[in-house]
């Protein structure tokens, strides 16, 4: 009887704590998100400083073959670039002599670069965790990444700001593929999915834009043959797991 | 009792520095292993400060805590089952 009573008062103190801190969660929520946040800036800059090195050592103990295969590779890709950036540069020319003609007063973009604390897979839902200065980041700001966008910024605490990637799970986003305007829905990973109707001609490599932005490339294209859609799956042209720096874009006000 | 420290700043830490995945299992092993671990709370609390989605719920607004509550009910299924089974 007596341990009945004693089990009975412990389950309710068990519950009691559990109601006190969800409506802590609830009520304080933002001001316990602020303290996580400030807190975690040390933390994940001391694990950064101990898994660096070992990010990079990893290297030296690939395979001999997987290395000269890469090697061939990489001689490939960069010859082919060398001839592409030809063709870049005649097209910078001709670009510049068109804005001359026509009097266009270029815009300068404002990009702030910022280091990123935390990413995929330590992140999950496909955010970054970056450093940031309150007074500079907005909510709704735009992040890019060598020239491509990824996402937007989500949160922004005192000395950190949460950054959602477009590729997050159900986030759906209007883009542009041949031309054509669609909507992307994010599929995690850093990967896209787009619907579109069966006879528009997409390819493998097609490029997808965020309005004039680049946002990646599609590598899979799946069609059912009974069906009269085509699913065209894309995904950022880098790996979003090796991101150190990215760039913010202040949103016209 | 010194282990229960060790484990339970391992927990914390590795809310900051880990993949989700690894504070979870970590908490799901601390539940079963110690007694009352309250710290998986924070450990929720924690992953949700730092990436969580808040999501809306109709009457009562925005709730950013999803995960946290998810860990709270693993808890005490843990705890219920745990006692059980010693009897």
């Amino acid at each position: 009887m007596i341990y009945h009573r004693r089990n009975k008062k412990k389950i309710n103190r068990k519950i009691i704590t559990i109601v006190v801190v969800l409506l802590v969660l609830f009520f304080f929520g933002s001001n316990i998100k602020n303290i996580v946040q400030w807190s975690s800036v040390p933390v994940i800059n001391i694990k950064n400083g101990i898994v660096y090195p070992f990010k990079t050592s990893i290297e030296y103990f690939k395979f001999k073959n997987v290395l000269i295969n890469e090697n061939e590779e990489l001689k490939n890709k960069n010859k082919r670039l060398e001839i592409e950036n030809l063709t870049v540069e005649s097209l910078k020319g001709e670009n510049k002599s068109l804005k001359e003609i026509i009097g266009y007063v270029e815009e300068v973009d404002d990009f702030n670069i910022v280091k990123v604390l935390n990413y995929p897979p330590f992140s999950p839902y496909d955010t970054f965790l970056i450093q940031t200065d309150k007074e500079k980041t907005f909510v709704a700001d735009k992040v890019y990444y060598s020239g491509v966008i990824i996402g937007e910024i989500e949160e922004v605490y005192k000395n950190t700001s949460v950054v959602r990637l477009y590729s997050s799970p159900d986030k759906k986003i209007a883009v542009k593929i041949n031309e054509q305007q669609t909507e992307a829905v994010g599929i995690g990973g850093g990967g896209f999915i787009i619907s579109l109707p069966k006879d528009l001609d997409i390819n493998n490599e097609d490029v997808v834009f965020v309005g004039d932005f680049p946002i990646g490339k599609v590598d899979g294209i799946e069609s059912d043959i009974a069906g009269a859609f085509q699913n065209i799956y894309f995904r950022y042209p880098f790996n979003i797991n090796q991101i150190d720096f990215v760039e913010i874009k202040k949103t016209e006000q | 009792m010194l282990s229960r420290i060790l484990f339970g700043i391992i927990l914390i830490v590795s809310a900051f520095a880990f993949q989700w995945w690894i504070s979870f299992l970590l908490s799901v092993f601390g539940l079963f292993y110690f007694n009352n671990l309250y710290e998986v709370i924070f450990v929720g609390v924690i992953i949700d400060s730092l990436y969580g989605k808040g999501i809306e719920i109709s009457f009562l607004g925005n709730f950013n805590f999803i995960f946290t509550v998810i860990l709270i009910v693993i808890f005490i299924f843990i705890s219920n089952f745990k006692k059980r089974l010693l009897i």
